[in-house]
Parts: C-alpha cells; structure tokens; sequence
C-alpha cells in the first residue's frame, strides 16, 4: 500500500526516473527494495530497544539470559523481510518488472548479514535503553533522521542529485548505505538500471559492517549488563 | 547423596545503585560504565550461608532488611557486589507467584511453557501438566487465557508449576500465605514432601510459625546485615523479642511508671535472681526458675498490698502476680520480699516487670518501679503463643491408628514438656 503511494508520488508527481531507464519500473523497485528493507531495519531497531525492557519479567524472575531477548525481533524482522524478498522475487519474476536472476541465490547471505547488523543494533539499543529510558524515547527521532540520511528515497550520485559530492563520503561510510547497497544488489539485478554495485562487492563490503555491529553489540550489552541487571 | 552445600554464600553483599540525578545516570549509562557516577546502597552485607542437600533456610527479618535481594541473588537474579556465591543443580525460584506468566497463553500453555523455562523437557512437562493443574485446582479454565482467570488461581498455578518441575532448590518469597486456607495446607503439605524427598528450600516468610515449623536453619536480617542465624526456634525468638521491642518504641511501661510522694511507701530495690546478664536485657531461658526480691520501706506501717506484673513492649500485660490475689497484706515498717518464679511460664519476648506496691484493698498505686533491665525470655523450643501451658495428651484410638513418639520431628526440648 505504502509502496504504490511511493511510486506514484515518486514517478507520476514528482516524474523521476533513473538514469537511462524509459519508464518509472527501475525506479519502483529502487524505492520497493530500499523501504523493504529500511523498515524491516527500523522495526527491529524500536522492538529491540524495548526488549529487555518488555521481558524484565523473565530477566528478573527467572534469571533469563539478557541476550537473547533481542535475538526475538532481530530474528522475526529479518526472517519477515525474507519472506518479503521472496514475494518481491516470485512477482516481480511473473509480472516481468524484475525479471529473474541468478543473483537471487544469494538471499541467505545477504539475510545473514541483515541479522548481523539488526542484531547487533538491537543488543546496543535495548542495553542502553535498559539502562536509560531516554533512548527509547529519542529513537524514532533518530530513525526518522537516518533514513532521511540513507539513501532510500534517493540515489547517491551526482548523475541525479548534482552536488551530492561533498557528501559521498559520508554516504559511503554509513552501514545502511551499505545493508541497502546489498539488498539491491540481490533482488534488482534483472534491472541494470538500478544503481547498485556488483554483487560481490555489495556483499563483501557489508560484512565488515555487519560483524562489527554484532562485536560494538556485544560490548555494550556486557558492559551494561550489571547495571542492567540491578535496575531492570 | 553428596553433602556439597546446595547453596553456599561467603561475605555476600549487594549494593543497588542510586544516582544523584538524571545526567549522572545518563553519564554512566552512555560511557558503557567507564564513568561510575552512582552511590552504592548497600542492601545487604556480610552474609554466610551454608545450605546442605535437603536443608531448609528460612529468612525473617522485618521490610526492607535485604530479604528479597538475597532471594534474587540466590536466584540468580542479580549478581552480587562483593563476596563469593556457589549455588548447585536445578534452582526454581518463586519471587513472586506467576513470573514469567504471559497473559495471552492459557493456563496449560503457560505452565508448559514455564517449566521448560525452569530447565524440564517439554515431553515431562507435557505429563505433569495434568498433575500441575490438578493441584492448582484451576483444571476448568485451563484452556482459558491466563488474563481471563483471577489472581489466586494463577497464583497457585505458579506454585504449583514449581513444585512440578522438581528443582534441586526451591526459593519462596512469601508465597505460602496465598490462595485460600485449603490452598495453604496443600502448599505446606507439597513443601514438607518436598522436602522429604531430598530437596532444599529456601523460605521468607513473615509467618515465624512457617519459619519454625518447615525450617532447620534461620537468617535473621536486620538492615542488611545478619542479626541472628542458626536453630529456627532460637532466631525467630529473638526476631519476635526485637519485632515486640521496636513495635512498643514511645511511651514504655517503664515511663509511665508513678514515683511514690514523700513519707508514703515505696519500694527501694528490686533485684533480680536466676537471669543472665546480657546488653541492656536480663536474659532468661523459658522453662528456668526466676526470683525477684523486693526491698521495701513503709515509714508509717500501714498495711500494703505487692504485685509483680510482666508487661510486654506493646503494653500488653501478659501474666501477674500479687499478695492480694494469694489473700497476703503486707505489714511493717520496712523489709524484703522475695518473689519465686519456678518454671517460668512465658515464651520467647521481651517482657518489662513491674514491682507495684498498693494500699490494704490494692486500689491506691503508692509505687511502681521497674527493674533496672528488661527481661528477655528466650525459648529453645518450637512452641507457639505467650506462654507455656501444661498439658498432657491421652487418646483412644480404634484400629490400627495409635500415638507414638515420631523420633523424626521431635526435638529433644519438645520431649521435655
């Protein structure tokens, strides 16, 4: 639903186009790929911040394993988002608008890096929003912000958006940019048009982002965790 | 059965964080603990404990004194500030009935799903399920959302859950008192076989009864800090001795005692026989002989009337006695009584006596006096209430009922009686 308002506000209003493309279809799935798996990102980001928060029954009753309570919504948004790439692979195969490539083998891997990094988001959020509520109230702000700084609803490069430059670097270095880069990657490669780097190279340059998240999680949450257990 | 303590503590202590304020906790939560800007408060410190297999722990001690921080530490709960703790096997521990309960599950899901939380297969919890809502008395609605069914019932399935799943040891925090007086008896009931069949408890109660009858180990706490630790008899006699003392803080017995005019008869001394010495409290075992002797002047020789009476620190007055009641009067100008008290009757409390001496129709209070020190009677045994009556049991029995000593619950102070 959200998907054919994008498309219409993108393509028919605002008429864009990708480079080299004579219709609105490579641009559609840009945006259908980009906000897929955005919001499967951002959900598991806002679930995984409230998580121990919502268990504190069991982390204070039943001594359970802090761990593993943010492994709920980082495992069910990555696993939604699959079944959501597979749909998107299976019609958009059927209807002709992304046909069928090879590429699409690599869904488990790119969906095992997407858990990385949601993971590794949701063990830093929920420790600090465990220990200081704040975060929690703040986190839609700065979700809101992100993806407005990710390239979701737009492309980095200076063939649309001139000027765009200076801040490449910037864009470069952010790991959604990279998470977004990967998804494309896999599930738009029937369409050339879409700007994306090759597949190899999308996947590669995740990886380090991802296990990084997972390292940066892990310290928090061990950090944290006393003061979490005493105050939870 | 190896006799590796199930659960062994050394110098346990527990300090909760307080901030001074928001940024201070802001500051230690975002530097991931690099900055330490909070104040311990310690909950709890100094703690030994040494529960053998199939021991029984019991905690009292009055609100706020670190009970429910040293079940969570047991628990696993939280961990500990300081010191050293070692707990063995399959622990269930019940801080409060029905944690971890979802409220959209029904009652069956919700005790399968628990007692897999508590370490059973899924196959085992799938047999005792039937068994679990048997005793919990809830087998009506147990295919009802848990949200659906009111507080007791999923109370007792919480406790009934946990006796299920058969833990090495079982932590209660003040939950025999729940359900109805059916429920309780079932509860204490399951603890004691429980118990029997070799697992080890760990019990706070307020209910110094439950303490004494189920434990063979107590802890009293007391701001944090170990107050009284050993035979449950002992340290929930002391804990009700002290509870009596702090309840009665303001005016005392003592305070309201009246001072004699002058010339008037008045008592000049009263000693007493047969305690020990301890603190600001002569101490006396229950069951011990207790004299008091009474100097007395009365310049003018009328005839008075004396009386001892035991006051407890709640003005309760609990037993008296008086040379009008025994149908004495007293006469002369000056001289000593002496007051034989065999056997003393009273158990464990603090008790203030009172010397008190009255005109010949023992209506006009010439003098009260105090002694120096309270008097802290102290009571080896399991019995119950203010005072030790005499009693003695006979039964005809038909068939092949029959009383005979138990060996196994009596103690040697109960043979005694």
């Amino acid at each position: 639903m959200l998907l054919v308002v994008y498309g219409f506000l993108f393509t028919t209003l605002l008429s864009m186009k990708l480079p080299g493309a004579s219709d609105g279809a490579g641009w559609s799935a840009y945006l259908l790929v980009g906000t897929l798996a955005w919001s499967s990102l951002a959900e598991c980001a806002t679930r995984g911040a409230s998580s121990l928060l919502e268990g504190r029954e069991l982390v204070r009753k039943l001594a359970y394993p802090i761990e593993l309570l943010p492994l709920v919504p980082s495992l069910s948004s990555t696993l939604l988002l699959g079944s959501g790439a597979v749909v998107v692979i299976v019609l958009g195969g059927v209807s002709g608008y992304l046909p069928w490539n090879l590429a699409a083998l690599a869904l488990p891997v790119v969906m095992l890096l997407h858990l990385g990094l949601a993971l590794g988001l949701a063990w830093s959020l929920a420790g600090l929003n465990a220990g200081l509520r704040d975060v929690g109230q703040i986190l839609p702000l700065l979700l809101t912000a992100l993806m407005l700084a990710t390239p979701v609803f737009w492309v980095a490069s200076p063939e649309v958006i001139p000027g765009i430059e200076p801040w490449l670097p910037y864009v470069e270095a952010s790991p959604f940019t990279h998470l977004l880069n990967a998804w494309r990657s896999v599930l738009c490669a029937g369409r050339p048009e879409v700007p994306c780097p090759p597949l190899g190279e999308a996947l590669s340059s995740l990886v380090p982002y991802s296990l990084g998240a997972l390292v940066l999680g892990r310290i928090v949450l061990a950090r944290l965790e006393p003061l979490i257990l005493d105050e939870i | 059965m190896s006799q590796q303590p199930v659960l062994e503590a050394r110098g346990l202590g527990k300090a909760w964080r307080t901030y001074p304020s928001g940024w201070a906790r802001a500051k230690e939560v975002l530097s991931l603990g690099a900055v330490q800007t909070h104040d311990p408060f310690w909950a709890l410190r100094n703690i030994d404990v040494n529960l053998p297999p199939g021991g029984a722990l019991g905690v009292v001690g009055a609100n706020g004194a670190g009970k429910s921080t040293l079940l969570k530490l047991f628990a696993g709960a939280t961990p500990p500030t300081e010191g050293a703790l070692r707990v063995k096997g399959r622990v269930a521990a019940m801080l409060e009935l029905g944690a971890g309960f979802h409220p959209d599950l029904s009652g069956r899901e919700n005790a399968l799903t628990t007692g897999v939380l508590l370490g059973c297969t899924r196959q085992e919890m799938r047999r005792k399920t039937e068994e679990i809502l048997e005793f919990a008395g809830v087998r009506a609605a147990a295919d009802t959302p848990l949200r659906t069914w009111s507080s007791g019932m999923a109370m007792r399935l919480g406790f009934a859950t946990a006796l299920a799943v058969q833990p090495d040891l079982m932590i209660l925090d003040e939950v025999l008192a729940v359900g109805d007086l059916d429920f309780q008896k079932r509860c204490v009931d399951a603890v004691s076989d429980f118990r029997e069949g070799g697992g080890s408890l760990v019990l706070v109660s307020h209910s110094l009864y439950d303490v004494r009858q189920i434990c063979d180990q107590a802890l009293w706490l007391e701001g944090g800090e170990c107050s009284g630790q050993g035979d449950p008899a002992r340290v929930t006699g002391l804990y009700s001795a002290w509870y009596g003392d702090r309840a009665g803080q303001g005016e005392t017995v003592r305070d309201a005692a009246t001072n004699p005019g002058r010339d008037r008869p008045r008592i000049t001394q009263v000693k007493v026989h047969g305690t020990r010495h301890e603190g600001a409290m002569d101490t006396l075992e229950s069951g011990e002989n207790l004299s008091l002797e009474i100097h007395w002047e009365n310049p003018k020789a009328e005839p008075v009337q004396l009386g001892v009476t035991f006051t407890r620190q709640d003005r309760t007055l609990v037993a008296a006695s008086g040379t009008q009641l025994d149908g004495l009067i007293v006469r002369g100008s000056r001289g000593v009584a002496r007051l034989d008290l065999p056997c003393f009757p009273l158990l464990a409390g603090r008790f203030t006596p009172v010397v008190h001496m009255l005109d010949a129709k023992g209506i006009h209070r010439h003098h009260e006096k105090p002694t120096e020190r309270d008097l802290l009677v102290t009571a080896g045994t399991r019995e119950l209430g203010l005072v030790r009556i005499p009693s003695f049991w006979s039964f005809e029995t038909e068939g092949q009922g029959d009383a005979i000593p138990d060996g196994v619950n009596q103690s040697p102070a109960e043979a005694k009686v």
